[in-house]
């Protein structure tokens, strides 16, 4: 999978984080972003909203039964108006099998809380079929 | 794990499950089986006091769901007490709030059902 600058806006400042495809470093990737977050000035509550978003998205990969990569690839692009986090896994990560309309099925409500929670959030796919989900946080001065 | 569970039994149908941590994808099944273990030894009524709960996702919000399900099939009831503001957003955006019973404290959670 190439997550790279033209996923995600060319000319910005950029940290790329990849883990383990396992539920006990979700939290790494979430901490990783928030201390982003937090260089970046962004208020204690966008900062908890991206914490969500990043282990939603997470989440979401590593519960995607299709997903065929061991790892999973978080990129931060940022300037000095907004935050973007891509974070892909494999193919078919992202769009299939969501929004179920079930409240018990805690994908659907993944993808809902990401949506509710960034200000603008976008899916893709890479030339080789793998999909990456975009999260912008604007930076509010 | 960065998770603690502690179970009180009031009596021999409610029991209040304290949670501290993080609720979320790595720890949900931990949750999960440490309260169906309540469930199956009798307790219907469960108050879930999520007061050190520091963090919760779509997993955790799932497993409360799924609590939920699981007392009722028991005709028992799930109560949540505790909810901080980060729980309690949550809750709001996905709606959960009207599905999940929220109490102010354990006393108000257990009243009716003594």
């Amino acid at each position: 999978m190439a997550l790279n600058d033209s996923a995600a806006g060319a000319g910005l400042g950029k940290v790329e984080l990849k883990i383990p495809r396992r539920p006990e470093f979700v939290a790494v990737a979430r901490l990783t972003v928030s201390g982003v977050a937090s260089r970046l000035s962004f208020s204690y509550e966008d900062i908890e909203d991206i914490k969500i978003a990043v282990a939603e998205a997470c989440t979401h990969a590593i519960q995607h039964k299709a997903v065929i990569t061991d790892e999973i690839r978080i990129l931060c692009t940022f300037d000095d108006s907004h935050l973007a986090v891509s974070i892909g896994s494999g193919r078919g990560t992202f769009k299939e099998g969501v929004k179920t309309g079930d409240v018990a099925d805690a994908r659907s409500l993944g993808i809902f809380l990401i949506e509710s929670l960034m200000d603008d959030v976008s899916y893709a796919e890479m030339e080789d079929g793998t999909e990456y989900i975009r999260m912008v946080k604007n930076l509010l001065r | 794990m960065d998770i603690k569970v502690e179970v009180e039994s009031v009596d021999e149908v409610i029991a209040v499950v304290e949670i501290g941590g993080e609720m979320d994808v790595f720890t949900a099944p931990a949750i999960k089986k440490r309260v169906t273990e309540v469930i199956d030894s009798g307790r219907r009524f469960i108050i879930m006091d999520l007061g050190g709960v520091t963090y919760i996702d779509s997993t955790g919000l799932g497993l409360l769901i799924s609590i939920l399900k699981r007392v009722r099939e028991k005709e028992g009831d799930l109560r949540i007490v505790g909810v901080t503001k980060q729980v309690q957003k949550v809750l709001d955006i996905t709606g959960l709030n009207k599905i999940l019973e929220i109490k102010s404290n354990v006393g108000e959670a257990i009243k009716d059902w003594r």
